[in-house]
């Protein structure tokens, strides 16, 4: 195939719009419109930001009784739509300035296999379904300690300037650097130093998402028969869908899809029969410390076992039910229109003392939230994986941008659920053991101690609702999944089904957040096996053995380091005298953030370095944001002198209890201060290392944009451009003008057409 | 989900390279997953 000169482009302006070719035998590949915004626009746009002004007010100044959850699904669809519509833009027109005339990786490189230009559409779905996890279900409803209003706020706002805005700009200067990873364009525009502190950093904090995730499963899993059945039973499904594809009817993916989600819905149901019996309740009554190491076990296992057995079909299995739970939990609440329980803010917010997790509002909120308004992680799939399925730059808007819109809409989703649960019932599944005495009645009295609006609870209340959901008990169930389970039962079963489905529906949750959370441990144990082995490869001498990817016995060495890693700190969670989830997530939300500031260092760099300057702001803005907040926890976590907070200050007193064989804080025995030590030596370790590795990276792109700034830096990364040959529309809908270009290029005959936005998906 | 993409594979290959042999769809799909294997795709949180 020719690839035509740049002298062949040519430019047709037809009133406000002009035609781009690249081959004056082929129709436009490109379309800039340049009409002004229509009166009907602006009364649209008028009409949503009056609606959505609305919304705000009920939310934050309506100081009634109740207020209803739908107004923070119109507070947030609207405030979405300005932004989408006008802040994305400006960051399209100032910073992006797609070429549409140029092509994309996918493009180029198309081989129909790794690289292959997508319609935006399949792509929004694809993208959507890589970055959205447990993380926006589960960290809102830990924030949810106190109220729903910061929560709101920052899951909207932050999503709008900065998660949206992280991820918009990866994609797109990965999408101008041949669809490289973050770590690669880090080194690249950072040097070495930065470039190495940001590999390693994401390896790091890969492993802390890791325990993390699987921590939230077996919170989830731990004591409950039906959970573990109806998880265990995915394994078994996904093995039948992989010999499917394999042998039986290769390529038929939906297909085998709609037979596992059948499979898996029935799993759920059986489940409750199975909990019924002896037998059942025998099996799969698992401890936490039991189901961590099946967990571990599987985690190794997945990781080593060939692609097409366990990960692919689980990875088909996940999407469709995570596209379809979280529908329907947007219908169900549309639908149920369930009033909040919880306060706009609560005396927790200022006084820190909160049981689901240490430290006031300023920084841990915003370290809590994490993925719901900006998370690190997305820079991993925004670079590399989606440039190379991306049709044209100017969809960038739409998949990135959007894409984080949509996961932050699954954030405000998951935060009203925890919101309308009973304030003493969302307390007693959410505090820790130690603080609840693990029975309803100490429960009880626990919760009715800690000064909540509303009538108190009592222990038989407790009890009823966990029968009511066909759970012996759900005192400190923590992790965030059972509470989102049960809030999501507390919809659904208004909606579909009545009183009688409720124990299915918040067994469908459970099983829905897990199926997702072994998803992400499977493959995210496989990419971090995949950087270890490269960083040992890098580091030369017999090492070098490492490079090759087909070399089984290195592969199953680095599964086994990267396994450990995690799996250590999953048992030192699940067995952590001072509760787990609320220690340890506060890592792992510095961590994601921490990713953040890496993600948005590169980009701004970037940014500068293109001349734009005038424009770093935006950018700039959430990196400065980021850091501050994630600096201020990561100091508060390492020199905090209160006990609550600070690691070391933990360590210290449980060092100096240890010494004088006494009892420390929530430890029991002298077993637990011994743990207490150790624990928070880890932990206490980790928040330094996270820190420092992101203050070298920053450091280093201070240094990078000042010489930028000065000139005579280094020159930017970019690969030359070449001309497209394929067209695409850019947004969701179609504009006349894109419709009319789409017709020319259906018109030309089968083997001159290159045009993918036209095949059935 | 990537029912059309052997498909597009076999349009792919007659555009770039016509008149060779087009591997079967057990085989493009064994080719994928063994893509996967050597280069692993990141899920998130």
């Amino acid at each position: 195939m020719s690839t035509p000169t740049a002298s062949e482009r040519s430019e047709e302006t037809v009133g406000d719009i002009t035609y781009v070719r690249t081959d004056p035998d082929l129709p436009p590949v490109a379309i800039i419109d340049r009409s002004p915004i229509t009166t009907k626009h602006k009364i649209v746009f008028g009409v949503i930001a009056l609606l959505g002004a609305i919304a705000w007010a009920m939310i934050a100044f309506f100081r009634g009784e109740t207020v209803n959850a739908v107004w923070f699904v119109v507070a947030a669809v609207c405030t979405y739509l300005i932004g989408y519509r006008f802040y994305a833009r400006l960051i399209e027109m100032k910073i992006v300035k797609p070429r549409d005339d140029n092509a994309t990786p996918a493009e180029l490189f198309e081989n129909a296999t790794d690289y292959m230009p997508t319609d935006r559409r399949v792509l929004f779905g694809h993208h959507f379904a890589a970055i959205a996890g447990a993380g926006p279900l589960v960290g809102p409803v830990l924030a949810m300690q106190m109220g729903y209003l910061p929560g709101t706020i920052w899951i909207i706002i932050g999503a709008v300037f900065a998660g949206c805005v992280q991820d918009y700009l990866v994609l797109s200067i990965s999408t101008r650097r041949r669809g490289r990873s973050l770590g690669q364009m880090a080194r690249d525009e950072l040097g070495t130093i930065g470039g190495a502190a940001a590999i390693v950093g994401v390896l790091v904090i890969m492993v802390i998402l890791l325990a993390v995730l699987a921590l939230v499963v077996v919170g989830a899993l731990a004591e409950s028969p039906w959970g573990v059945f109806s998880i265990a039973m995915t394994i078994p499904i996904a093995i039948f869908m992989g010999f499917y594809l394999r042998f039986l009817r290769p390529g038929r993916v939906s297909e085998v899809s709609l037979i596992g989600v059948v499979l898996l819905l029935f799993a759920v149901v059986s489940g409750g029969w199975v909990a019924e019996t002896e037998w059942g309740a025998d099996w799969f009554t698992l401890s936490k410390v039991t189901l961590s190491w099946c967990i571990i076990i599987y985690g190794f296992a997945a990781s080593v076992l060939p692609v097409w057995l366990l990960l692919a079909p689980r990875d088909y299995l996940s999407t469709f039910m995570k596209v379809g739970t979280i529908a329907l939990l947007a219908i169900g609440i549309l639908v149920a229109r369930p009033i909040m329980e919880a306060p706009a803010v609560s005396s927790f917010a200022s006084s820190g003392t909160g049981p689901v997790f240490a430290g006031s509002l300023f920084p841990f909120l915003f370290i809590t939230i994490a993925c719901g308004a900006l998370s690190g992680f997305h820079a991993l799939i925004s670079s590399g994986t989606t440039p190379k399925l991306l049709q044209k730059e100017s969809q960038m808007r739409l998949i990135g941008y959007g894409g984080m819109l949509t996961e932050s809409f699954v954030a405000i989703m998951a935060l009203i659920t925890a919101a309308i649960l009973n304030q003493h019932l969302y307390f007693a599944i959410n505090a820790p053991a130690a603080q609840t005495g693990a029975t309803a009645q100490t429960a009880a009295d626990y919760v009715n101690g800690l000064g909540l609006s509303g009538s108190p609870i009592t222990g038989a209340e407790i009890t009823a609702a966990a029968e009511g959901v066909g759970e012996e008990s759900i005192v400190s169930r923590t992790g965030g999944a059972p509470t989102l389970a049960f809030g999501m039962s507390e919809v659904l079963h208004k909606v579909f089904g009545g009183e009688g489905l409720k124990a299915f529906w918040y067994h469908f949750a459970i099983m829905f957040e897990a199926l997702f959370i072994l998803t992400t441990v499977d493959a995210g144990t496989r990419v971090a096996r995949f950087m270890l082995s490269d960083g040992l490869s890098n580091l030369g001498g017999p090492l070098r053995k490492f490079k090759d990817p087909s070399w089984r016995i290195g592969a199953w060495i680095c599964s086994l380091i990267v396994v450990a890693c995690w799996g250590g700190i999953l048992l030192m969670g699940v067995t952590d005298p001072l509760g787990g989830i609320n220690t340890l997530f506060p890592l792992f939300g510095i961590a994601n953030q921490l990713l953040a500031a890496i993600a948005l260092t590169v980009v701004t760099v970037v940014v500068i370095k293109r001349g734009l300057l005038k424009w770093a702001w935006i950018p700039g803005v959430p990196l400065l944001w980021d850091l501050t907040v994630t600096m201020t926890a990561s100091w508060q976590k390492i020199f905090s002198g209160d006990p609550k907070l600070g690691y070391w200050k933990q360590h210290s007193i449980c060092e100096a209890a240890q010494e004088a064989a006494k009892l420390c804080l929530t430890a029991k025995t002298p077993g637990d201060v011994d743990k207490i030590v150790r624990n928070t030596f880890i932990q206490g370790t980790l928040s330094i290392v996270f820190a420092s590795l992101v203050v070298i990276v920053f450091a280093a792109g201070v240094m990078v944009a000042l010489k930028a700034i000065r000139g005579g830096g280094q020159p930017l990364t970019e690969d030359e451009p070449v001309p497209s040959r394929i067209f695409a529309p850019s947004g969701l809908i179609p504009t006349a003008a894109e419709k009319e270009v789409q017709k020319q290029w259906d018109a030309l005959p089968e083997a001159r057409a290159k045009s993918v936005g036209t095949g059935a998906h | 989900m990537g029912d059309n993409h052997y498909r597009r594979y076999v349009a792919h290959r007659e555009r770039t390279h016509p008149g060779e042999p087009v591997c079967s769809e057990r085989d493009y799909w064994r080719m994928r997953h063994a893509a996967t294997e050597r280069n692993p795709q990141s899920r998130c949180c």
